[in-house]
């Protein structure tokens, strides 16, 4: 298994140009609540974990015109995963901070990508992007037509059931689950390329 | 009801079309009741490990793995105040009739051939001197600030002042115009970009280049202090380049008080960019020329790492952030970056104007020993070190870290000795048996007063033997396991502290060797010896 899906490269390309704000939007959608949660993981409080991640992704807003795709320099989200790593060393040992966690966990934090936390991060970041592809096709559908596919795929109710609450033929739940899908992957397809979800740590 | 199987062509058309079309009523039939059909049209929308990923991912109980529910929706532009583009303005307005047709306008006797770029108070444009044939760049004050008659006065005046200053790092001034529609500055035009138009494009700028930089901008600056102007704007869009990174011209002396009070009399925002303000500025305090020296050592920084020292998305956010926050380690963002640059930049950044560099000249001889030793390692000595607060802080911890060491190792002695199990170096036992006074047994610093060199290179050397010793000492059946590790930990921390000696007569430096030493002397007494006969 050689590594997790990256991020397209073509969604950090665009953000060479400061004027693409759609770019820009899609990014801090998708990456900011990564951070946070990373930084919440790692028990930096509310508040705290809100500024790290606003400040990795100024970082990476000023340093992306930099990064060209280029696997021997490895990936976009390790890249990211290295700055955040580092700036919530650096925000522990400016003190005071987030008396939950230490530097020296951080420290610990594994920036090779085989391991195990690197690993979560990817599966987090995979997670992240599902959640905001969700997010953004939902108005694009009835409300019945979603709660076929959310109950469906996601609750794994059975269809008949769902048929049944809906008041829909079995027919009918699949049509509008796979449309819902088909959306769905569409749209995380344009972050990343390929999905894989085994291997969730328990 | 069809008893024939869809075909992939209908399937694709269900799928893809949203509305509903006249044979759908037949397909939702038909896959009411098709197993076949319904797996086809679910593997057509996505294959299966897209429908696992889904359940897994959007589902509730993940949460609790993948680490908690989202933030409030937060939106991360990569435009800071500095970068977003004036509002468009045509500045033919402001210029008297041209003399020849071709050109934009004139200010004053020189022709404006076009614009070159604007500033948060100001307009830069390229012109002609057809007197003395020779091409110009023109400052106007910017209209919005022009309109008020303090903020014209000031800048005529403080354009004066800088024009007395002469000085091969302070650009030039050729003339004040004052007639015309905006007061204007004339300079000559220097060709190369900016500092921060270098740095943008090159990325970060090795030692050697910074440290001559460092010493040109040093003496411009030192220049216009001795004639008490004090800059208040220095920053790498002011730090124009000539002929690559060989030359550096500082410009807009003075200015950004200019704008400052005519923004006083409208609002009190700041223009232009606060990366580099003083802490004292930041707060509003009075400055004096150290917070130049400041905003120097943020130049610097910015060289060394390419990246700015204080970020933050709002003017407020970065103003909070200069004044207390301690920025990223230099070497730390480059490695390629020698302990002592980094520590003349750490030392101009220092929080208390009082703690940093006494004035540019001070800096300008300090850099310029340290050129002469990068260029003649051999030949020329470095500079004395300098002692900033943030290798007191590391120091600190090294301190505590190696004291940390010893402590943790004499109990797991103690309890072996005594009879109990050694505890594994995990569970470092936290009793404090035979824990010597090590405070107690040392001098204080007023005890101390001057310490001689030798008195610390004697001490020293004696600390570096010893634990070159317990290094090499073969492994007894009493000592515990972790003994060697211990050790080597301790050796680092010592060869640490050793890198930060900033002084032959360095007293604290001496405190520290000291409580390594006498913690080593315990320790030593602590081992078991060998017995005789072996
Ligand atoms: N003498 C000069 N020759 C050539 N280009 C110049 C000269 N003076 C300024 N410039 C260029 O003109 C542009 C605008 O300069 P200006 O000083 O107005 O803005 P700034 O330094 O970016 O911001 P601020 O207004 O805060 O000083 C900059 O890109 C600068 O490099
Ligand atoms: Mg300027
Ligand atoms: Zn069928």
């Amino acid at each position: 298994m050689d590594g997790a899906p990256e991020t397209r490269a073509s969604l950090i390309l665009r953000l060479h140009d400061r004027d693409d704000l759609d770019a820009w939007q899609e990014f801090s959608e998708i990456y900011h609540p990564l951070v946070f949660r990373l930084a919440r993981s790692k028990g930096f409080q509310h508040s705290d974990a809100l500024d790290v991640a606003q400040e990795v992704l100024l970082r990476v807003a000023g340093a992306v015109e930099r990064w060209e795709p280029d696997p021997e320099k490895g990936t976009f989200r390790g890249w990211l995963y290295r700055i955040a790593r580092n700036l919530m060393i650096d925000f522990l040992e400016r003190g005071r901070r987030s008396p939950l966690c230490d530097a020296d966990h951080l420290i610990e934090m594994q920036v090779d990508p085989s391991s195990l936390e690197s690993r979560t991060f990817d599966l987090a970041f995979q997670r992240q992007v599902f959640l905001w592809a969700a997010d953004r096709i939902r108005p694009a559908f009835q409300e019945p037509t979603w709660q076929a596919f959310w109950q469906t795929a996601v609750v794994g109710e059975s269809v008949a059931v769902v048929a049944e609450e809906l008041d829909m033929s079995v027919g009918a739940v699949y049509i509008a689950r796979t449309r819902v899908m088909q959306k769905l992957r569409t749209e995380v397809q344009r972050v990343i390329q390929d999905v894989e979800c085994r291997e969730v740590p328990a | 009801m069809s008893t024939n199987h869809c075909d992939q062509q209908l399937l694709d058309r269900v799928l893809s079309d949203q509305s509903e079309h006249p044979d759908s009523a037949d397909v939702i039939a038909h896959l009411s009741h098709c197993t076949a059909c319904q797996e086809r049209l679910d593997l057509l929308a996505a294959d299966s490990s897209w429908w696992e990923c889904t359940r897994e991912y959007l589902s509730e109980e993940t949460e609790a793995t993948l680490a908690g529910p989202s933030p409030p929706h937060t939106l991360i532009l990569p435009v800071l105040a500095e970068s977003t583009p004036p509002p468009p303005l045509a500045i033919d307005e402001y210029l008297d009739p041209p003399s020849h047709p071709e050109m934009l306008g004139r200010v004053g006797k020189y022709d404006v051939e076009r614009e070159i770029g604007r500033g948060g108070m100001s307009i830069v444009l390229r012109g002609f001197d057809s007197e003395l044939n020779r091409p110009v760049a023109i400052k106007l004050l910017a209209p919005h600030l022009a309109s008020s008659g303090i903020a014209r006065q000031r800048f005529i005046r403080e354009a004066r002042a800088a024009a007395a200053v002469v000085h091969d790092h302070v650009i030039t001034i050729h003339g004040i115009e004052t007639e015309s529609k905006l007061p204007a500055i004339v300079m000559p035009l220097i060709a190369g970009p900016s500092l921060h138009g270098h740095v943008e494009r090159h990325g970060t700028v090795d030692p050697i280049d910074i440290a001559r930089i460092g010493i040109q901008i040093a003496a411009g600056l030192s220049a216009a202090h001795a004639q008490g102007l004090v800059h208040r704007d220095i920053k790498p869009a002011n730090i124009l380049l000539e002929n690559g990174l060989s030359r550096v011209q500082i410009t807009d002396f003075g200015l950004a008080r200019a704008a400052h009070d005519a923004n006083l009399t409208q609002t009190s925002v700041i223009t232009g960019t606060p990366h580099f303000m003083s802490p004292e500025q930041a707060e509003g305090d009075t400055i004096d020329h150290r917070s130049d020296l400041f905003s120097l050592g943020s130049v610097l920084y910015f060289m060394a790492t390419g990246q700015l020292p204080f970020t933050g998305t709002t003017t407020m956010g970065v103003l909070r952030k200069v004044y207390k926050a301690t920025p990223t380690r230099i070497r730390e963002l480059n490695p390629l970056i020698p302990q002592r640059l980094e520590s003349v930049i750490d030392k101009l950044m220092e929080k208390s104007p009082d703690d940093r560099f006494e004035t540019a000249s001070e800096l300008r001889q300090y850099l310029s020993d340290y050129l002469a030793h990068l260029q003649q390692p051999t030949a020329r000595k470095p500079p004395r070190r300098l002692l900033t607060s943030a290798i007191r802080d590391r120091r600190r911890k090294w301190v505590l870290g190696s004291l940390a060491i010893v402590i943790g190792l004499l109990a797991v002695l103690f309890a072996s000795r005594t009879g109990t199990q050694p505890k594994s170096a995990v569970e470092r036992p936290t009793a404090r048996p035979v824990i010597p006074d090590i405070d107690a047994s040392l001098p204080t610093f007023a005890e101390l007063g001057v310490v001689s060199s030798q008195s610390i290179d004697q001490e020293l050397a004696q600390v570096t033997t010893e634990v070159n010793a317990l290094e090499q000492r073969p492994p007894l059946p009493e000592t515990p396991s972790n003994f060697p590790q211990e050790v080597s930990q301790l050796a680092a921390a010592l060869s640490a502290l050793e890198e930060s000696r900033i002084a032959e007569t360095d007293s604290t430096f001496y405190i520290e060797v000291q409580s390594i030493n006498a913690a080593l002397q315990q320790l030593e007494q602590t081992i078991p010896q060998p017995s005789p006969g072996f």
